[in-house]
């Protein structure tokens, strides 16, 4: 806005100057108050009210002016020269009653005489300074200048508060815009739309200047009269040529004003601009360098958030959960970078609506397809390719967006001249879909559908082959300006097969899969601007198939085992509410309640009771029928968080949350494997519980363009899972022998200094966490250290993490990451003894030593195309070098008995600086 | 050619990923807390044999000693009907018992006594028959032979296996040696150098269990690989196999120890964690005892492969190239080469001393006794 200001003066300077001012006579309204030690905004703020000006001026030019006057029945003119007599500032005043405040020059309001017929014959009656504009201007400052009337017209203008309500969509494409700041400034009220982009915001009546801020967008404002409750659209435009502008520009100050801890916000932007190790932009990659955010290793995409284990992670893609978020051994996660918009990741205070896991909630949305016209989009790196199209079904109404990414890896086996390599097999692709349907006004409907598949064979003969599917619809329906709800059913599956078939007699399949149902309502209620309540219902039915053995071939002598079938009913009722007491002091209270039935046919086996759980102390199996309850777990989860601002660029925030998990994921490797499984709570599983307590001080610098944050948390986890030495999980009948019960300890501190705009952007954290276990088996099952306290396998104390971007000019930037933590612990060796003529080792307690700390830095270089408008392709290359100093990270230690010899092993998964080229393209 | 060199570049790159790269790695300094009674050997119940127990201790990591024998301990083996039998203190940490024969359906324990006062009882377990080995078989494929072992219960009560092997093969020098030097004198060599035997006995854990097969059958199941060029294949080769029964928590010992001791390294491997037997101390359960005792019996069976049953491989000597040098007496007591024969009154044929003895390269010149 400030630079299309600039622009237009720029032009008028060039044009002619006329030193004097420009003087004419309007029948000028007088003007009448007192102002005293007034800011210049709010001084114009009450001139507009009382008359029909409008005032146009750079907010920097004049925050220092301060107005002091007591002015009785003057005219406008009068005012302005007594005010700026002296000053740097000058006026001018045109037809339409615009006044343009400008520093050392006054504006011209009007052209030279015959301007216009060197132009041709246009008449005057447009204004003189939308004459000047292009045309993409002119589009952009008519809603910018135009003042809106909302709702029923009444004179005057009655007392009280009225409700606007909207979409905030993106001019070019349609496409609705998330967690869009909505805000006037006096009296600070403010809203953010929803992963609609919609939003609700309640006013005073009357006549208001309506800002809006958003991600990668150009800030934008309203002017609005409100009369009544009325809705009101609006569109923004992409911030695409000024470089100048920031990639990441949502909510400046969301960090001091809004209630929120404990959450990330990434969005495909700033996704695309860290160095992944094969070139392609990685959402997980990137949730990964963010605080209080840790993973075990560089090949694997599992998040370990304050402590919690890789399975307590909600993975939401458009409301369906995922339930293994990686391809090709981790290298890749399983989102497609051209389909997403955005992802937000919840660490702490997490909002009553999500539930079902005990960590953190991470919410993946994908973009809707452009309504206008049809585009496509795609890239090419080393390994994968990918391919996006999306346009306007029905246009304006109905859009869909589809894309496809798959790898040749397996094709560039089959051309090694190694029969080794020609044996080895490992291919993935997935496919999204992404269809919006605004019906009306009122209903929109969202359908989305994707599917992954991984399969690899590694230089051996059993293949692995494993598989997510999910599919959402959702309604939204707008009740009224307060109220809306949203209806969603949704379908998450994921399955793997192992399979081998080298020798006839021990050829087999084994099988396993997990299938979810959801149906859910939500609701949204805005009564008052002080307000925000949500409220829904939902519920989930799952059936796992824990495993599934089966002889492969006529030959093969494998017995059929088959781990019986579970399901269960997970459901919740929530209600939250966001109260702003006062524009300093706000709360958010939730809560939720989650019901959790077991459910038959089914067996369960008794224990002696006091005695370990083995196989040796089953007393008794019970047998329930099908859809019998066989156990019941529930219980409140309270969500709470408080925010009190200390000043307009400073706050603090503290919150408490309880979550609770009903499904679990057993895994004794320290990476997520694609042998997993999933198991539901049963009698003998008891449901994990988590409490967390944050809080945290957040403080704004230089015009909110540096953030600075720290957050403290305490979390305790009850019914962790670890395992007993060598336990076995894979058809496992009664894995309760195997497994023994902890309870985990969480706490740590996270600083985060970040700067978003400007030429050179990032940020740099720095988080002090631990993250700690105990086995608190009553019974002895198995007693891992005695009972005491011992470090998990990702509990790494110290971890700095620096992003960085430099803009060199519009077309070329440079990113540089850096990363540090401190090993992971490991079990080593402390003994070593013979058995049966060879050497073997004895090992420590569990976790009492650390892998060599981590350091790793990655370079990448982003070329942007040339800026035409027209051509066919706009083209970008990514040139990027992952772990540029070539170190050998550990990733491992182990020892390993060769030949009658103990030698250690340190396994690095990168052992040299790699290499990426990937060419992205838009059309 | 530039495509395959961009091909070979990609893949390259792919199982840089993919294979990832292992280097050794120096632990910091690790002490053991204290050092546990180890426990080897098994109560044989086969007639007339004699059963051994070895006690020793565990070592620190860098002890380059051999491990410390647990002398003047009292080991005894008890039945559940409270018959006790004594083993005797041989060669120092070595209990020996002769003469007792276990009943089939009778269950015993191991009690060992040290002279700290420590007291360290077994779990009960099962007398376990092995049944015999059907077959060792082998075949050769593109990288070398491969050999199997086979077996089966017809009572399907076994379940569980595990094997050791020891491996015998004979080799040749590459030529025949008519002279060595003793005392500084070139004099005829009285004892020929030419044929050897090498050994090697299994360290690696092998164990397999059909207790998910419809029969207690099994087959081919894969024991040793020797790759082509193998010096054990360049004359005759001989390998003994020797199988045992296992109950299904042996059978998990010696899983588990495998696993955490022999195949820990790839991405998806569970993390190590201590594993003791069914060995307990009755005065201090963080006394730890380390090996897993059994009661039973032994098969064994013997295979020979001879050169000509194979296709024709060429091993590699790993002496390197044998150069023949043609040397005169002066040379050959300054340099010190094998000699090969004379070749002149003067002059003798030489090389390496390497290409000559073959007892430089491992093996014994006595044949074994089971050698024909």
């Amino acid at each position: 806005m400030v630079l299309l200001y600039r622009t237009t003066f720029l032009i008028l300077i060039l044009i002619g100057i006329r030193p004097s001012l420009f003087a004419q006579t309007p029948a000028d309204k007088p003007i009448r108050g007192t102002f005293q030690n007034m800011r210049f905004e709010q001084f114009v703020q009450a001139v507009e009210t009382q008359t029909p000006y409008r005032f146009f001026y750079n907010t920097a030019d004049v925050d220092s002016l301060v107005v002091d006057m007591k002015i009785e029945n003057q005219p406008l003119r009068t005012v302005l020269q007594q005010l700026f007599n002296g000053t740097k500032y000058s006026y001018a005043i045109d037809k339409q009653k615009r006044v343009y405040i400008t520093i050392t020059r006054p504006i011209r309001t009007e052209l030279p005489i015959g301007f216009f017929q060197r132009g041709g014959g246009m008449t005057g009656s447009d204004s003189t300074s939308n004459a000047y504009l292009t045309e993409s201007q002119k589009k952009l400052v008519e809603p910018e200048t135009k003042v809106y009337e909302l709702g029923k017209r009444t004179n005057p203008i009655r007392p009280g508060r009225s409700t606007v309500a909207g979409f905030v969509r993106n001019v070019a494409s349609g496409e609705p815009i998330v967690g869009a700041a909505i805000y006037i400034d006096n009296p600070r009220i403010g809203t953010v739309s929803d992963q609609f982009g919609y939003y609700s915001i309640t006013l005073p009546r009357g006549r208001h200047e309506l800002k809006i801020r958003s991600i990668g967008l150009k800030d934008t404002r309203r002017r609005i009269i409100l009369y009544s409750d009325d809705k009101f659209n609006i569109e923004m435009e992409d911030d695409v040529i000024a470089l100048k502008e920031v990639v990441i520009e949502a909510e400046k100050d969301k960090n001091i004003s809004g209630l929120q801890m404990g959450q990330e916000r990434v969005d495909i932007k700033s996704i695309k601009q860290v160095p992944t190790a094969l070139g392609e932009a990685d959402l997980l990659r990137v949730i990964q360098t963010l605080p209080g955010v840790k993973t075990v290793g560089e090949s694997s995409t599992g998040l370990n958030v304050r402590g919690g284990a890789t399975d307590q992670n909600l993975i939401l893609y458009n409301d369906a959960p995922i339930y293994n978020s990686s391809h090709l051994f981790g290298f890749f996660s399983a989102f497609n970078p051209d389909m997403i918009k955005s992802a937000e990741l919840y660490k702490s205070a997490i909002p009553s609506r999500f539930g079902g896991r005990l960590s953190s909630v991470l919410d993946v949305q994908t973009r809707d397809g452009n309504k206008k016209k049809f585009v496509g989009s795609g890239g090419i790196g080393l390994l994968t390719g990918r391919l996006t199209v999306e346009g306007p079904l029905i246009k304006e109404k109905t859009s869909f967006i589809a894309g496809i990414r798959t790898t040749y890896s397996d094709w560039l086996l089959k051309q090694v001249q190694n029969a080794s390599y020609q044996k080895s097999q490992a291919q993935f692709y997935d496919l999204n879909l992404h269809i919006t349907h605004e019906m009306n006004e009122r209903n929109t409907f969202y359908l989305t559908g994707y599917m992954s598949q991984d399969k690899f064979r590694l230089n051996s003969d059993t293949s692995y082959r494993y598989q997510n599917q999910t599919a959402t619809l959702k309604w939204k329906h707008i009740i009224n300006n307060k109220l809306y709800s949203v209806f969603t059913g949704n379908y998450s599956g994921y399955k793997y097969n192992v399979s081998s078939d080298k020798n006839p007699v021990n050829a087999y399949d084994l099988g396993f899969s997990i299938n979810q149902t959801q149906v859910k309502a939500d609701f949204n209620y805005f009564p008052t601007n002080q307000h925000a309540v949500d409220f829904g219902i939902s519920s989930t039915y799952y059936k796992l198939s824990p495993g599934n053995f089966q002889p492969k071939g006529s030959e093969s002598l494998i017995l059929p085992d088959v781990v019986p079938t579970e399901q269960a009913l997970e459901s919740a009722l929530y209600i939250g509410d966001r109260f702003d007491i006062n524009p300093r002091l706000s709360i958010s209270a939730g809560l939720r309640y989650s019901f959790y039935t077991y459910l038959g046919p089914g067996s369960v086996y008794q224990y002696v009771p006091g005695q370990p759980k083995t196989i040796n102390t089953i007393t008794d199996t019970l047998s329930y029928g099908n859809n019998k309850s066989i156990v019941n777990y529930g219980g409140p989860e309270y969500r709470l968080a408080i925010r009190y601002g200390l000043s307009n660029t400073s706050s603090i925030k503290a919150s408490f949350n309880r979550t609770r998990q009903y499904i679990q994921m057993l895994s004794n490797t320290t990476v997520i494997s694609p042998t997993d499984i999933w198991k539901l709570s049963d009698p003998n599983i008891k449901p994990q519980i988590g409490d967390q307590y944050a809080i945290g001080f957040y403080k704004n610098n230089r015009n909110n363009t540096i953030e600075m944050s720290v957050e403290a948390y305490y979390k305790t986890m009850q019914n962790r899972l670890d395992y007993r030495s060598g336990a076995s999980l894979i058809l496992n009948h009664h894995i309760e022998t195997d497994v023994v019960n902890a309870e985990g300890l969480a706490y740590g501190a996270e600083f985060l200094i970040k700067k978003m705009t400007g030429k050179l952007n990032g940020w740099l954290s720095y988080t002090y966490s631990r993250t700690l276990l105990r086995t608190n088996d009553q019974l002895g099952n198995e007693i891992i250290n005695k009972g005491s306290y011992y470090p998990s396998n990702y509990d790494k104390p110290h971890d700095v993490t620096m992003i960085g971007n430099y803009k060199l000019n519009r077309r070329f930037s440079i990113s540089l990451n850096f990363t540090y933590s401190t090993g992971r612990p490991i079990t080593l060796p402390i003994s070593k003894y013979v058995i049966d003529g060879s050497l073997r080792l004895l090992y420590s307690d569990r976790n009492q030593y650390r892998i060599p700390d981590y350091y790793r830095a990655d370079l990448a270089m982003n070329i942007e195309g040339n800026h035409k408008v027209k051509k066919l392709a706009h083209s970008s290359w990514t040139i990027a070098v992952y772990n540029l100093t070539g170190r050998h990270n550990a990733y491992s230690v182990y020892f390993k008995s060769e030949n009658g010899r103990i030698n250690s092993y340190q396994l690095s998964i990168f052992g040299n600086p790699i290499p990426s080229v990937t060419y992205n393209f838009r059309f | 050619m530039t495509k395959n060199v961009y091909i070979n570049g990609i893949v390259w790159v792919l199982f840089l990923l993919v294979g990832g790269c292992v280097d050794p790695y120096r632990p910091p300094e690790i002490t053991s807390p204290a050092s546990y009674l180890v426990v080897n050997g098994f109560f044989n119940s086969a007639p007339g044999t004699t059963t051994t127990i070895q006690l020793s201790r565990t070592q620190n990591l860098a002890d380059p000693k051999v491990p410390t024998a647990e002398t003047k301990a009292v080991v005894t083996i008890e039945s559940a009907h409270k018959d006790v039998y004594t083993l005797k203190e041989g060669a120092v940490g070595s209990y020996t018992l002769t003469g007792v024969t276990p009943s089939a359906n009778e269950t015993y324990r191991l009690h060992i006594k040290t002279t700290t006062g420590a007291d360290y009882y077994s779990d009960y377990v099962p007398v376990l028959t092995t049944p015999p080995i059907d077959s060792v078989s082998w075949h050769p494929d593109n990288e070398g032979l491969q050999i199997n072992v086979n077996t089966h219960d017809s009572k399907n009560n076994t379940r569980y296996y595990r094997w050791e092997y020891d491996q015998t093969w004979e080799y040749n020098s590459e030529y025949t040696s008519a002279f060595e030097i003793l005392n500084n004198k070139i004099v005829d060599r009285t004892v020929s150098v030419f044929r050897c035997w090498g050994s090697e006995n299994s360290s690696n854990i092998v164990t397999a269990t059909t207790s998910r097969l419809s029969q207690d059958v099994v087959s081919q199941f894969p024991l040793v690989h020797i790759p082509s060029t193998s010096i054990k294949l360049s004359v005759r080769y001989s390998i003994l196999v020797r199988q045992f029964a296992l109950s299904q928590d042996g059978y998990n010992y010696y899983e588990q120890l495998a696993k955490i001791t022999q195949s820990i390294g790839s991405i998806f491997d569970p993390q190590p964690s201590q594993i003791t037997g069914n060995i307990h101390s009755q005065t201090d359960a963080n006394d730890l005892v380390l090996g897993f005792f059994r009661v039973g019996t032994v098969e064994s069976k013997r295979i020979f492969i001879t050169k000509s049953q194979l296709p024709p491989w060429y091993p590699n000597s790993g002496v390197g190239s044998c150069d023949i040098d043609t040397l005169g007496g002066g040379d050959i007591l300054r340099d010190r080469p094998g000699i090969i024969d004379r070749y002149s009154p003067f002059l003798y044929l030489t090389t390496h001393e390497d290409c000559l003895d073959c007892r430089l390269r491992g093996g014994v010149i006595k044949k074994p006794d089971f050698w024909d």
